[in-house]
């Protein structure tokens, strides 16, 4: 199991889906923005990311290495009001789930942003907007996006399973939806399986406060809610990811899960770099 | 774009994908070109022609009188020539050299 | 007098083309100058059938780089600036000039060359960044392997020849060298990683037949069945492989084959 690699003959399949209730208005920790900026910062930054890998030849575009959907829950700018929707807009928002070579073609805006040292600017794609209203739809979140991650593992048995990486910042408001509760949905969503092995979920929890980060716990002890919740319903992490986590310098613990608790900035976005990995880590 | 969620099916009864005729195609149906040579009698002696260009094994040699065989390359064309006693040209094996399969 | 005389067999990775695979290798057979360099492109680099391409060509050729530490750091260099050359002057999008910019190019390097071959102690000496092994076999044993990394350490190492000026130093400090000698009749194999490892797994089991198999192969279409078979076996990984043979012999070659 969690043997493949993402090539063009598997491609991968790597779904976020992103919070955006009314409570990711808050300030992100000491980060100087919000949260749902923080999270959009962070999906634009792995889709860049996603894209870079998948950037071979010279004027070439983007090898389909990987299939993406960004489904946003709470409100939706585009049908206006509470729901689930594509967070990927302007000619991806037809599609739930694009292929690299789209998304690399087709990013909303290409901004300035500074660079890590401060002082120059590097112009980057951004793809997903970060906006915020309503409660928190989770569980109706995986309906949607489960259903569109079933019929990709249909088509992509050969694959690395799919990869569903939640980020919120709270408790769920529509459970139980549908006669299931969040753990029932998340069971369901993990339930969808490849040749290599069953859907991934990882959960990602952020919080305005700048509390102590618990990154791939093995246990739920000491999380305060929704911490355990969102703990039980998280995968345990693949020996690859685990490997590839090592590799980087993170404590990984066996049994460790696909969780992050707290995360600030740069936990959360190296959380996402270690959970969309499952290529040998060779540092080239 | 508005998901559909109301009309979407139980995709979570629906059990587990029938991965009958999924699975990648056996060995024999991916292997293409000619078959692998009976290797009797081969000796290690030989030398293997390769396209010092691009390093592949589709070439087309005569025998010049002379001035030993002339060779040419039928992926990217490439020409030289040798004559036994001679050393063979360095030779490079780098996909970006091959114009065709 | 001893001369060499190779073969370079290859095989891209299963889903991919042909026109994908990301290694590349080069020989110079020949009495005085014999040379051999095998590289393996990183699969997330930029452009590494370019950058691969730089690398084989450059070291095989007529002004390729002295195999000591002072000599590949000079020609870390001479290739760096080759790459940075030919860089587009006007990039397709953002994510490309990122990409170039950020990421550049990166591939694994074990170059080789057989010295004293008119002489009374012709020896092979060679040197590595990351994990493309050379095997020396006699008389259908192991002799040696280099870089010597066991079974468990292929994937592993961060090594290689990469893009960034700055890494240049870094390079020539983890530079690994080694030598040993030979006798006509010995057979040298440098193999990209995945092939590797399954070389050293294969020897432990029956190293006699594996090497006698290797040293008979004469068809690309014979080499590409036995990556397939392993591969479909589950033994051996889904990578690129390359396997460059080199027989070292008193004798002219008897025969030319031509591959049907």
């Amino acid at each position: 199991m969690y043997e493949q690699t993402f090539s063009r003959t598997n491609q991968g399949c790597i779904v976020f889906l992103l919070d955006r209730s009314d409570s990711m208005k808050h300030q992100w920790q000491s980060s100087g923005t919000t949260m749902a900026q923080g999270a959009a910062r962070a999906v634009n930054k792995i889709l860049l990311d996603l894209c870079v890998k998948s950037a071979k030849e010279v004027g070439g575009t983007a090898r389909h290495y990987f299939d993406i959907g960004v489904f946003g829950y709470g409100i939706r700018p585009g049908a206006g009001g509470e729901g689930v929707e594509s967070a990927l807009g302007g000619a991806l928002a037809a599609n739930p789930i694009v292929g690299i070579p789209k998304l690399f073609t087709n990013p909303l805006a290409i901004v300035a942003e500074p660079s890590i040292d401060a002082v120059a600017t590097s112009r980057v794609p951004v793809w997903v907007e970060p906006v915020h209203g309503y409660r928190t739809p989770m569980c109706q979140a995986i309906a949607v996006a489960g259903e569109h991650v079933f019929d990709w593992a249909s088509r992509h048995m050969g694959s690395f399973p799919p990869i569903i990486i939640n980020i919120t910042d709270g408790m769920v408001t529509d459970s139980p939806y549908d006669g299931a509760d969040l753990t029932e949905w998340a069971s369901r969503l993990t339930s969808i399986e490849t040749d290599d092995g069953p859907a991934l979920l990882f959960n990602i929890f952020l919080s305005p406060t700048g509390a102590a980060e618990v990154m791939f716990p093995t246990s739920a002890n000491g999380l305060p809610d929704p911490g355990p919740e969102l703990f039980g319903i998280s995968s345990p992490l693949p020996k690859t990811m685990v490997a590839n986590a090592r590799g980087s310098h993170v404590r990984v613990d066996d049994g460790a899960r696909g969780f992050v608790f707290n995360a600030g900035p740069g936990t959360l976005v190296k959380f996402l770099e270690i959970g969309t990995r499952v290529a040998d880590l060779r540092g080239r | 774009m508005v998901l559909p969620v109301d009309a979407a099916p139980s995709w979570w009864n629906q059990g587990p994908h029938d991965a009958t005729n999924r699975r990648p195609a056996s060995r024999a149906a991916r292997q293409s070109g000619p078959a692998a040579p009976d290797m009797a009698g081969y000796r290690r002696s030989a030398r293997i022609v390769q396209c010092p260009r691009c390093g592949a094994f589709r070439i087309d040699v005569t025998h010049v009188d002379g001035a030993g065989y002339a060779f040419r390359c039928r992926v990217d064309d490439h020409e030289w020539t040798w004559r036994s006693g001679a050393e063979w040209p360095a030779t490079v094996v780098a996909s970006r050299r091959r114009t065709t399969t | 007098m001893m001369q060499s005389r190779s073969t370079c067999f290859a095989l891209e990775k299963l889903g991919s083309s042909p026109l994908e695979w990301e290694d590349a290798a080069a020989f110079r057979d020949g009495s005085t100058t014999a040379r051999f360099v095998v590289v393996d492109g990183a699969t997330e680099a930029y452009d590494a059938l370019r950058w691969v391409e730089h690398l084989a060509g450059s070291f095989v050729a007529d002004d390729g780089p002295a195999l000591d530490r002072d000599g590949l750091r000079a020609w870390f260099t001479q290739v760096q600036a080759m790459w940075a050359a030919a860089a587009p002057d006007v990039f397709a999008s953002v994510i490309e000039e990122l990409k170039f910019r950020d990421e550049g190019s990166f591939a694994t390097f074990l170059g080789a060359r057989l010295v004293g071959l008119d002489g009374a102690h012709p020896r092979w000496e060679a040197a590595a960044l990351g994990d493309t092994v050379l095997f020396h076999v006699r008389d259908r044993r192991l002799l040696a392997h280099f870089p010597p990394l066991d079974v468990e350490s292929f994937g592993l190492s961060p090594d290689g020849i990469s893009t960034h000026a700055a890494s240049v130093e870094p390079m020539a400090r983890r530079l690994e060298f080694a030598y040993g000698d030979i006798r006509a009749g010995d057979l040298l194999f440098m193999a990209t990683d995945a092939l590797a490892q399954w070389l050293l797994v294969e020897a432990r089991r029956n190293q006699h037949v594996l090497w006698d198999l290797l040293a008979d192969v004469d068809h690309d279409a014979t080499f590409a069945a036995l990556v397939a078979d392993q591969r479909a076996a589950g033994r051996l990984h889904n990578d690129d492989v390359t396997l460059l043979r080199v027989a070292v012999d008193t004798a002219e070659p008897s025969s030319l084959v031509v591959c049907l």
